[in-house]
């Protein structure tokens, strides 16, 4: 994930974890969180990592990079 | 077949020292992709969620939208910081999801998609989203704030045409 949005900022919260962009955006973030069976970490499905591109305004760069993941 | 949807969604939330009763009005696209059927937000723009039919990938948004707020809320100090951080994060959307939806209620309206198929009542009426973010006062409180409970989704889901 590092690699595919390198100004993210990660926050994790006690449901889920909140991801910035902050050289994009200022307050906005996008919500990954935990999974509805128990899971203790968020479950990074391709659908939220087309939400993050599609949200930063990277989503060509997602088109191109979602399938190597 | 991408479907724009209105969902409506309302949540007592707890933080520090305030109840606060939280009413969403928002949009939210549904597609079939990845081998699942998922919900892509456009207010708020900044969630996303999947299952295996448009009742469980709604079931898994409205999920993912309560443990954002009760997040929000554990981080917001007062009342009102919290609503500031709820009422941004429903606003806050990407230009390309708002085209995406505006698109998709185009080829409904226009007969292009069918519609017959999700079975949900048809909304001709461009509405806004909105979020009301009110204080609850406990001399205020009654059962009839309690929502009305529901399993389906569609008594809680419209599809824009």
């Amino acid at each position: 994930m590092d690699e595919l949005l390198p100004d993210w900022e990660m926050k994790e919260k006690e449901h889920g974890i909140h991801i910035y962009c902050p050289a994009l955006r200022n307050r906005a973030f996008v919500a990954l969180p935990k999974g509805a069976h128990g899971r203790t970490n968020p479950e990074i499905a391709l659908f939220h990592v087309k939400k993050l591109f599609r949200f930063f305004g990277k989503l060509e760069e997602a088109k191109v990079r979602i399938p190597q993941l | 077949m991408i479907i724009p949807l209105y969902f409506q969604f309302r949540l007592p939330v707890y933080g520090r020292r305030f109840v606060a009763d939280v009413r969403i009005r928002g949009r939210i696209t549904c597609v079939e992709e990845y081998g699942a059927t998922c919900i892509y937000g456009v207010n708020p723009g900044g969630l996303a969620a999947g299952g295996e039919d448009m009742n469980s990938a709604y079931v898994d948004f409205k999920l993912g939208l309560a443990a954002t707020l009760f997040d929000l809320a554990k981080d917001a100090d007062t009342f009102h910081a919290f609503k500031e951080a709820a009422t941004d994060f429903i606003a806050a959307t990407d230009d390309e999801s708002v085209a995406e939806w505006e698109k998709a209620r185009h080829a409904i309206r226009a007969g292009t998609t069918p519609a017959e198929g999700a079975d949900l009542r048809r909304e001709t009426e461009a509405l806004p989203a909105e979020i009301n973010v009110e204080r609850l006062q406990p001399s205020k409180s009654s059962p009839a704030l309690n929502p009305e409970p529901k399993v389906a989704v569609a008594p809680a889901l419209e599809m824009a045409a």
